[in-house]
């Protein structure tokens, strides 16, 4: 993984951001905070509906329709703008603890808002009647966004990772 | 009001130096900021989009700002205290920084822009409540606070890229501004930070301060057996001399975790070597001038400022009368310690420096320990935990 940072570090793009850094880091930076600002807005309202919270004036279905498509947006905007910062600086990335656990939350994080968007739309009325009641539901509901507060720690600490100590790959090196 | 001395004492206190000493404590209020202003930006991007008409449309607007908004001010709270926190770190860098400034600027703007909201579209929200969109001026100050909050995350970023080298040196309290008082104290010289600093006057006995009128002053290095013809005490000489140069060691080296993640910092370039070697000589000859027989503990007059663990100067000067030989065995270990460092300077050895300098900690916190604070349980604990106690 280490010479893979260190190849992709030569590569024409890489450089091409490094050259214009002064700026370029900051704004995709910018824009990942932004995408990550629709997530957490659209998986909070998701989840304060699932716990019957908020928006209790609408379905869960009505609510998944709006926010659903924007998660999944912004998603894709998270991992356009992260690739990029990892292109940028690969070698800050790949070889950090942070990174990887960071890799696997998002993971976490992907499969359960896409078993939650297909399941709503196929069983609309059970999720109305009975699933927002159930205890399991409304405590998965509260880990995702647990999820994704971890996800975001875990990003800002990727400029930390000697906080893992041994941990991280980067101080093995 | 004095900006400058307001912002240096929010950067002295006990809250801010803990945050700066602690390696996981900035980056988890760092953490913590980002993720309370993306529920800030994240809120308050679904209002805006619903005011602009693009989501949300079907949604009455009264009901579902005020359940958003209550979330939305929570977050704020969060961001609000975990920026100050990270602010008062260092305060002097932040306040000085563009970016920084132009963010406070955003933020007010924003926060304008809010109360214009709820002066005009605001008060008439009964009328287009179930509307698909704001009327004009709602949607005008949608749009607004929406470029207001990208350009506030973007601002913020780039803090964390701009306060670097020259602010960030500048505002290092110890870090340059000795070498001025050891050549003594050159107007206009190469360090912007050394004249407000205010520690370019050169004290009496000053080694190498080297200023014409230092011959109607005291002599300074005790050289040889010469007698003590200066006046100074032990506590002018730590203060002077010991504690200045102590200082600027002891955060001369060091891990830090700030803006710019962990750094590990020690001495790099040539001049900062020197630097560094000046303070150490410091160190080492203030030994000499510790232990000059006849030395005062304290200036006439002097009292001690926490009576319940410290020795008042007769008690002290008590002690030395009578242990002066245990004195001056505990000072030589100041000077081999300093001396330790000298050599890893020499050799520009950061791991044996740093070394060192936990030596020339262990000397003083030691010494201090056995005459002027003994009756410090606390202190007693640390260093027993460090191993900093020689008897």
């Amino acid at each position: 993984m280490n010479d893979f940072a260190v190849w992709l570090s030569t590569t024409l793009p890489s450089v091409f951001i490094q050259n214009h850094q002064v700026w370029m880091i900051p704004v995709i930076q910018s824009l990942h905070i932004v995408g990550i600002g629709i997530a957490v807005g659209s998986t909070l309202m998701m989840a304060l509906r699932v716990l019957g919270w908020a928006g209790m004036d609408q379905t869960v279905l009505a609510i998944q329709r709006r926010f659903g498509p924007w998660l999944t947006g912004a998603l894709c905007l998270l991992l356009a703008s992260g690739g990029l910062l990892i292109v940028a600086e690969p070698v800050r990335e790949l070889v950090t603890f942070s990174f990887w656990l960071k890799m696997v939350f998002v993971a976490v994080l992907t499969v359960l808002a896409a078993v939650f968007q297909a399941s709503v739309t196929r069983g609309e009325d059970r999720w109305e009647q009975a699933l927002v009641r159930r205890r399991s539901v409304r405590l998965t509901a509260i880990l995702i966004f647990l999820v994704l507060g971890c996800i975001i720690i875990l990003g800002r600490l990727i400029a930390y990772d000697h906080i893992w100590g041994h941990l991280s790959p980067a101080t093995k090196a | 009001m004095d900006i400058p001395a307001w912002l240096k004492s929010l950067e002295g206190t006990g809250l801010a130096s803990g945050i700066r000493d602690s390696l996981y404590l900035f980056p988890f209020l760092e953490a913590v900021h980002v993720m309370a202003l993306s529920v800030v930006f994240g809120t308050i991007m679904i209002v805006d989009l619903r005011l602009l008409g693009f989501a949300s449309t079907h949604r009455p607007f009264a009901r579902m700002s005020s359940e958003l908004l209550r979330i939305t001010w929570g977050a704020f709270a969060v961001a609000a205290v975990t920026g100050t926190l990270m602010f008062m770190t260092n305060a002097r860098v932040y306040a000085g920084n563009t970016s920084f400034r132009i963010k406070m600027v955003l933020l007010l703007l924003a926060g304008l822009n809010m109360a214009f909201f709820h002066l005009t579209a605001g008060r008439s929200v009964i009328r287009w409540d179930k509307d698909r969109s704001a009327p004009r001026i709602g949607r005008t100050t949608a749009a607004l606070s929406l470029s207001l909050w990208i350009a506030i995350i973007f601002a913020g970023r780039v803090i964390g890229f701009t306060t670097t080298g020259a602010q960030a040196k500048e505002a290092a309290p110890p870090a340059g501004n000795f070498d001025d008082f050891l050549t003594g104290g050159e107007p206009g010289g190469a360090t912007p930070g050394a004249a407000a600093a205010g520690a370019a006057t050169p004290g009496p006995g000053v080694p190498g301060a080297g200023a014409p009128d230092a011959g109607a002053r005291e002599a300074t290095a005790p050289a040889d057996s010469a007698p003590d013809v200066s006046n100074m005490s032990i506590r002018t000489i730590m203060a002077a001399m010991v504690d200045p140069s102590g200082d600027f060691l002891f955060e001369s080296i060091a891990d830090v975790a700030d803006e710019h993640g962990i750094t590990h910092k020690a001495p790099r370039t040539e001049q900062e070597w020197a630097t560094e070697r000046h303070h150490l000589q410091v160190l080492i000859d203030a030994q000499q001038l510790l232990v000059v027989p006849g030395r005062r503990a304290a200036e006439p007059g002097d009292r001690s400022s926490n009576p319940a663990i410290e020795n008042e100067p007769e008690e002290v000067q008590r002690l030395l009368d009578t242990q002066h030989a245990d004195f001056v065995q505990r000072a030589d270990r100041l000077r081999q310690a300093a001396t330790a460092g000298m050599k890893a300077a020499d050799a520009q050895d950061t791991k044996a420096l740093f070394t060192a300098i936990t030596a020339i900690d262990k000397a003083c916190e030691s010494c201090h320990l056995h005459y002027w604070y003994p009756k410090d349980k606390r202190a007693h604990q640390a260093a027993k935990e460090e191993g900093g106690i020689i008897e």
